[in-house]
């Protein structure tokens, strides 16, 4: 198979990597840090909050036990201030397979953060039950604390490894005003937010998460609805009407807003929105993303879903072939699949983690000025894409040529 | 050569050098980037799915993603062994694809296991039309830091007046573990061709194609033909490989092991940018010359090369030295080299010399007070043996450049937009753009006597200097503590580790 999505620890520690007073050790071999990494928070350079213990030969033959102390300490001599108040150890393939004790070792060495084992071995789960352990490995933060005298939500499975998150979470506050305040947003928190999570009225839970959200509507009542990612016009309406039921807003004026946002884009896209009616369109993301995508697509922009692949189940060599069989012609996804997409001369779009070939930082893609942003690129995408370059009717050459 | 701006482009905004500073891709990477060089053949990573996910993009990939496959291992395989899925996908992608060859390349999961990788290949060999090549593991997980500072410690023995010798081999570099796979499992006994090499197309630098094909070119003009560039091509010209009389290689390890299976001598370049100008040009054939006995028709072709260009290399030469530059280096080991370069071969008039490094590079790298040492001599000695009067400043205070810039009328230095503020003009260092023959080099020559006549003034607008960048770290700020605590933190547990 052709892989299309992370193992266990991609998906744990992208979903620590927005605590920005936490510390993200793995413990594991060089790869799996720089893979980390690379495919996104490398464009956060300026943050980075992450170190491998590197795992070698000899910790094969003697175990990483020492290794994962000596991580531990260098963590917490290199944050001797408050900067850092806790260290997540990820755990990976290799010290699940010799059986390091990890928690043993967090038990005996000193040290002044806190420490907060996520056992993540790539070879035994996925990147959505990896995602699952770290975000349940939060509740231990979570304390009895008093509401906010707004109404309030958490936003839980969102990541500051998604291309989008901060700006698409920095737009639903904005469309919500003070009617309903972001109480923490995984992508951008802190221990002192995750300890007041309590403090929220509803958990939102967008993607993973859901294991979090049950502990913490059975421990501290604090309900939870799950949602689909909020993309388009109707997406967000549709959105703010579900909290305008669970937590007694009113949200007429804002979703009259956006009514209006909506026509006035459509209006000047009409021409091209009517292009894309009923045309089938191939569609890859991950559980965040998917199904508010396929929804805004389907119902907005009135496409045909030919191709709906969650990246974790993917097999890009598998896509491959569905795109040639459903005949899209568009793809939306992720950076890794552009290429394809160009082998294929279809008009792309990256949407959703991985972007490791793209920067996204002006706009987001929900609520008015998202949508219109969405709707930019997938128009700019079809204008742009080089089409028969080689000429109308090469083709015929190319069958000619092979019958030859 | 416009190939070389469009490589530092392309390649440059690929932030590799930034993760570099925290982390290190696993040997699988080098793997990849051998075997991608290769046509039609497909690559099989016996690895759990996040290793298959992550390793298809690397920075060594350039603009594309890998093609690899990946068996995702699962609880499983880890007690019974890859077996079942492994001979399933080499089959399937046999049947679908038809490749020439399959590498099977392992991941820390096999090599914990032990899987055996070639007993299980071997098994399903005759059933499929591909060659499968088994990639063997030389070290854990990737090659230990201990060769860079060898390397370091080489360079900083040696004398400046002889090219480097180094011993390093790089035993568990995944790209030397394939070329190593290609000795040992495709090549083939051949009748040797007297008058040919092959060349090792890896580690050129910026625009490494046109050069290697323009050396090419110059060979055979000299009666010597490039039998194969390595790895490059299909498994077929990987096979006649032995065909060649020498190999001119980068990694040396693969090269020693072809000599002792197929007795092919190989001439060994350990760092391709201290080849510079046209003596080291000359020095590189003549070295090629010796040995394949073609000294006469390789000296014939050079002093012709050499009469086409030099007078109006003098002339460049002449052009350049009317002006004082200020150079500014980010290490001292490379002093030597720069002043060749720009003082002896470009003709620069050097005013002075700052290097502006790392404090901490000697703990950094493992090396003690005498290699340092060592290094600051070796650049006084290179200023000298070249007649260059221009002082050396380490670490100079802002006030002490200042002053500098009062004795220069351009700098030459990198792309840390301090220097903008220095208001000077500015010539890029490209200290490894190394040239292997005339024409490329001359080509360079204009283009650096260009810029001198008329270096780039960077506008008091740009707007990367209303930051207070990080000296070293660029981009880095003062305050971004947490990411130089994460390099620190990488440092003290890898780069350290085999100091």
């Amino acid at each position: 198979m052709k892989a299309m999505a992370g193992c266990a620890l991609f998906g744990a520690v992208k979903m620590l990597s927005g605590i920005k007073d936490a510390f993200v050790l793995q413990h594991s071999v060089v790869g799996c840090n720089y893979g980390t990494l690379i495919l996104q928070n490398v464009h956060k350079n300026y943050d980075v909050r992450q170190a491998s213990t590197v795992i070698y030969e000899n910790e094969v033959v003697y175990g990483g036990h020492e290794l994962l102390a000596k991580g531990i300490r260098e963590v917490d001599k290199a944050f001797c201030d408050d900067a850092i108040k806790v260290i997540f150890i990820v755990s990976g393939c290799v010290p699940n397979m010799i059986g390091d004790d990890v928690e043993g070792v967090m038990a005996e060495v000193a040290c002044s953060k806190k420490l907060v084992h996520v056992k993540a071995p790539g070879y035994n789960g996925d990147f959505d039950s990896g995602a699952e352990t770290a975000l349940l490995s939060l509740f231990s933060f979570a304390k009895n604390c008093s509401k906010t005298e707004a109404p309030s939500i958490n936003i839980l499975g969102v990541s500051a490894d998604d291309p989008y998150a901060e700006q698409d979470v920095a737009e639903l506050q904005n469309i919500m005003g003070s009617k309903v305040l972001v109480n923490c947003s995984l992508h951008d928190t802190s221990i002192e937010a995750l300890e007041k999570l309590n403090a929220a009225h509803l958990n939102i839970v967008l993607g993973n998460g859901v294991k979090l959200a049950q502990k913490l509507e059975k421990s501290f009542g604090v309900p939870y609805i799950q949602c689909k990612y909020p993309y388009g016009i109707h997406g967000m309406i549709d959105f703010l009407h579900i909290l305008e039921e669970a937590m007694q807003v009113d949200f007429t004026a804002e979703c009259q807003r956006l009514y209006e946002n909506g026509q006035s884009l459509v209006r000047k896209t009409a021409y091209y929105l009517s292009t894309l009616y009923q045309l089938p369109v191939a569609l890859v993301g991950d559980k965040l993303h998917l199904e508010g995508m396929k929804c805004f697509l389907r119902d907005e922009i009135g496409m045909n879903i030919a191709v709906c692949l969650d990246v974790k189940a993917g097999d890009e060599r598998n896509l491959e072939q569905e795109l040639k069989s459903k005949n899209a012609a568009l793809l939306l996804g992720t950076g890794f699949q552009r290429e394809l997409a160009r082998k294929m001369q279809l008009p792309f779009v990256g949407y959703c983690y991985p972007l490791q070939d793209q920067l996204c930082l002006a706009t987001g893609l929900i609520g008015g000025i998202g949508t219109a942003h969405l709707l930019e690129m997938i128009i700019n995408s079809v204008l742009q894409q080089d089409y028969k370059t080689d000429g109308i009717y090469h083709q015929l050459l190319d069958g000619r040529g092979d019958n030859a | 050569m416009n190939e070389f701006y469009k490589d530092c482009l392309i390649l440059d905004m690929k932030p590799n050098s930034i993760v570099h500073r925290y982390a290190v891709n696993g040997k699988i990477s080098g793997n990849l980037g051998a075997i991608t060089c290769l046509d039609n053949a497909l690559i099989i990573l016996v690895s759990p799915i996040g290793c298959g996910f992550h390793y298809r993009y690397t920075v060594r990939a350039r603009n594309k993603l890998n093609d690899v496959d990946c068996v995702n291992l699962k609880n499983q395989e880890v007690v019974f062994g890859s077996h079942d899925k492994l001979v399933a996908l080499i089959k399937k992608l046999d049947a679908e694809y038809a490749p020439k060859a399959i590498f099977v390349v392992p991941s820390v999961v096999t090599d914990v296991i032990n899987d055996d990788l070639t007993g299980i290949s071997n098994s399903v060999q005759t059933e499929v039309k591909a060659k499968i090549v088994v990639i063997v593991s030389q070290a854990f997980s990737h090659m230990d830091k201990s060769n860079f500072t060898k390397n370091l410690k080489n360079t900083a023995m040696q004398k400046n007046s002889t090219k480097q010798v180094s011993n390093v081999l790089y035993k568990g570099c995944g790209y030397v573990e394939v070329m190593d796979a290609l000795v040992e499992q495709v090549m083939e006994p051949q009748k040797i061709e007297p008058n040919s090499v092959n060349i090792e197309s890896f580690l050129w630098g910026y625009g490494g194609a046109t050069k290697l094909e323009r050396m090419q070119n110059l060979l055979l003009r000299m009666g010597i033909k490039v039998n194969t560039f390595l790895p490059l091509g299909d498994i077929d010209s990987i096979k006649i490989a032995p065909k060649a009389k020498l190999n001119i290689v980068r990694r040396k390890k693969w090269a020693v092991s072809m000599k002792t299976r197929f007795g092919t001598d190989f001439f060994h370049l350990a760092m391709p940018f201290e080849w510079h100008g046209f003596d080291d040009i000359c020095e590189f054939y003549r070295e090629i010359g010796k040995h394949l006995d073609l000294e006469t028709s390789v000296e014939k072709i050079l002093q012709e090369e050499i009469e086409k260009y030099k007078s109006r290399y003098e002339e460049l030469k002449t052009q350049n030295s009317k002006r004082r530059a200020c150079i500014i280096s980010g290490g001292v080991s490379n002093i030597a080299e720069t002043l060749k370069a720009y003082h002896k071969n470009f003709g620069v008039r050097v005013a002075s010399i700052c290097v502006i490094m790392n404090t901490r590079f000697a703990e950094e790298n493992g090396l003690d007070d005498s290699i340092m040492k060592r290094f600051f001599a070796k650049a006084e000695e290179a200023k000298l043996s070249m007649n260059c009067d221009a002082e050396l400043y380490i670490n100079p205070s802002k006030e002490k450049l200042e002053v500098l810039m009062q004795d220069c009328d351009y700098l030459i230095c990198g792309r840390n937009p301090r220097y903008a503020k220095l208001n000077k003009p500015i010539l890029p260092m490209y200290i490894d753009r190394a040239a292997f023959d005339f024409e490329s080099f001359m080509e360079i020559m204009e283009e650096v006597s260009a810029k001198i006549a008329e270096p780039l003034q960077l506008s008091n607008k740009l707007l990367l200097n209303c930051m207070e960048f990080d000296d070293i770290f660029f981009p880095r700020e003062e305050k971004d503590c947490n990411s130089k605590a994460s390099r620190d933190i990488y440092t003290e547990m890898w780069r350290l580790r085999k100091k």
